[in-house]
Parts: structure tokens; C-alpha cells; sequence
């Protein structure tokens, strides 16, 4: 997989090496519903049955990439573009299934909801973050737009500056973690506590990750990764960077500002 | 794989400037939001504003920032398909 995604080969085929489609994320997931099934119903033994399952598909599925790897085929390459909007369609289910979960809950818990924003200097940090995140997304693109006119270094600048406006996301969302604990809103401490944590927290996450993301393109860029008419993984990345802002502006503005 | 084919790959070169004019708009809106969150206007003005005002920022990103705009019809469906989801998973939140 590592191979198949270098410069030279995206170049060709605008898209990446996938290994061959499997039926083993399947019966994984066959086995995850037996698991379920087995707490629902209370039958225990389904549970050993659900846990051999994912074993066995899990051992199929490494199987499979070993196979790959030992006797190269050709694979399809999938557009990764499209390979990314499928994953970000995927996205918009669990971020709207964990943002509805929070707004449901806020309207019984009204005085947990209320720790978020008030008083006006927290909803100015959240804000100031809001601001933050939309500045990393003008960097991400203005990236973009200095490889399509051949500049590297412009790229490594603008990727290097979305790492650190990410990093300074992440920092100020920890501070207000620490603040919203310090007066009592813990995770657990109550249902709206909980999702609200899971919510912000997953998104965290999400960023993390696309600041990790962000400094490998970097070092790529350095090493001559991408040229004006080579920049898919810029464009990949763009793509997961913006979404992340996009959830972020749901987020400040049902779960923060409403 | 027809997915290959049917979505495009080639990015357009969007201009810096026009980048920096959805910046300014996306900034300008937020400072608009926070201001809405912080006045004094009657609960069922305020929400719509703001769902509004949120709507359009988020549609600005995707559209220019994402490039959906310039983009294939396919990421539309693959975008909107889940939207739809879970705009009915709000509904039945807010009935219930």
C-alpha cells in the first residue's frame, strides 16, 4: 500500500492502490452483531461465537494483505477523491447522529449547556477558536493554490501554519476542557456532559489527526513530493481539513452559540 | 472502475484572491453569530439567524474551499445522500 501510493503512481493514475475488495469487513461486522445480539438477548455463548468470528475474519482479512503482498496482482485504483467523499458522506452520519444527541439533551439540562457560554469571556475563547480554525483553512488552500503555480516552499509554509493553527485548536480546546471541569462538568457528571464531551472530543481527535496529516505532507513536500501538476494528496487532505472546519461550524453554532 | 472516470480528478486554479474574499465573509459572519448568540433578540429570531448564518458558512466551504462548486455532480450525491439522513434524524429528534 505504502508503494502504491508514491508520487509517481498517483501522477499516472490520479488515484491509489487499494488492495482487492474483501468480504472479511463483513462477516466482521457479522460478528459485531452477534456480540450486540448476545447482550441484548443475554445469551453469553453468542458472545464467544461473535468474538470467533471477528478472530477468524480478522485473520482473513491479514491473510488476504499478506497474499497481496507476496503475489502482486493488479488491483483497480480507485479515485482517491472519490474514495474521500465516500469516507466524508460516512463522516456527516456520525458527526449528525452525535451533534443531535447533544441538542436533545441540552433542552433538559439547560444549566450544563448554559457552563459552555457563559460567562461572555467563554464564548469568546470558543469563538477566538472558531477563528483559528477558519484561518487553517485559508491555509490549507492558499497551499493549494501556491503548488498549482509551482511553489513547494509556499506549500511546506502554508501546511507547516496549518499544523500549528490545528495545534493551537487542540491546545485552546484542552484549556477549556480544564475550565468546564473545574466547575464541574466531568465527563459522566451528567448525559449532557457526556455527549458533549464525546461530540468536541471526536472532533479534537479529527483535527489531531489532520495536524499529524498536515506535517507528513510537509515532509513530503520537502522531499519533492509534490510538483504544479502532481498535488493529489494536497487536494485529499484539503478535503478532510475543510470537513473538520465545516463540522466545527455546526458545532459552535447548535451546540455553542443556540 | 467507472468511479475513476466519472469523478474528476483535475483541480481548477481558483485564485488566491477569491480564497481570501470567502475568508473575509466567513470571518464577517462569525463575528455576526457571536454578536446574534450575545443580544437580546427573542429566542425564535436569534435561533433562525443563527442556523442560517451557520448554513451559509458551511456552504461557502464546501463550495469554494472543498471546490464542490467546480467539482463532479457525484460528490453532491455522495455529500447530500447522509445530509438527508441525518436531517431526518433531526426531525425525529425535535418531534420527540
Amino acid at each position: 500500500m505504502s508503494q502504491s501510493i508514491e508520487p509517481h503512481a498517483v501522477e499516472h493514475t490520479e488515484g491509489v492502490h487499494l488492495p482487492k475488495p474483501s468480504i472479511m469487513p463483513l462477516i466482521w461486522g457479522a460478528g459485531f452483531m452477534l456480540i450486540a445480539f448476545s447482550f441484548i438477548t443475554q445469551i453469553y455463548y453468542l458472545l464467544a461465537a461473535g468474538l470467533a468470528v471477528i478472530l477468524a475474519a480478522t485473520g482473513g482479512w491479514l491473510w488476504g494483505n499478506i497474499r497481496e503482498r507476496l503475489q502482486p496482482t493488479e488491483t483497480p485504483a480507485v479515485a482517491a477523491k472519490f474514495a474521500m467523499w465516500c469516507f466524508l458522506g460516512t463522516e456527516v452520519i456520525i458527526f449528525g447522529a452525535l451533534i443531535g444527541r447533544v441538542v436533545a439533551i441540552w433542552f433538559h439540562e439547560p444549566e450544563a449547556h448554559s457552563l459552555l457560554t457563559e460567562p461572555l469571556a467563554s464564548l469568546l475563547l470558543v469563538s477566538a477558536n472558531t477563528f483559528i480554525l477558519l484561518l487553517s483553512s485559508l491555509a490549507v488552500v492558499l497551499g493549494l493554490n501556491s503548488i498549482q503555480a509551482g511553489r513547494p516552499t509556499g506549500l511546506a509554509r502554508w501546511l507547516t501554519i496549518t499544523a500549528l493553527l490545528g495545534a493551537t485548536f487542540v491546545g485552546i480546546q484542552a484549556y477549556e476542557y480544564s475550565k468546564l471541569m473545574r466547575e464541574g462538568l466531568n465527563f459522566g457528571s451528567s448525559q449532557f456532559a457526556s455527549a458533549f464531551y464525546i461530540l468536541t472530543g471526536n472532533h479534537g481527535l479529527h483535527v489531531t489527526a489532520g495536524v499529524i496529516w498536515s506535517l507528513v505532507l510537509v515532509v513530503r513536500t520537502r522531499r519533492g513530493g509534490f510538483t504544479a501538476g502532481h498535488y493529489l494528496g494536497v487536494e485529499i487532505f484539503g478535503l478532510f481539513w475543510h470537513f473538520v472546519d465545516v463540522v466545527w461550524i455546526i458545532i459552535f453554532t447548535l451546540v455553542y452559540l443556540i | 472502475m467507472t468511479h475513476s472516470s466519472s469523478a474528476k480528478t483535475a483541480q481548477p486554479h481558483i485564485p488566491a484572491r477569491t480564497y481570501l474574499i470567502v475568508f473575509g465573509w466567513l470571518a464577517v459572519m462569525t463575528a455576526i453569530e457571536v454578536l446574534v448568540a450575545a443580544s437580546a433578540l427573542p429566542e425564535s429570531i436569534k435561533v433562525s439567524l443563527l442556523v442560517t448564518v451557520a448554513i451559509i458558512k458551511a456552504a461557502l466551504v464546501v463550495l469554494y474551499y472543498m471546490h464542490l462548486r467546480y467539482d463532479s455532480f457525484w460528490y453532491w450525491i455522495i455529500l447530500l445522500v447522509p445530509v438527508f439522513f441525518v436531517l431526518l434524524l433531526g426531525r425525529y429528534l425535535i418531534l420527540r
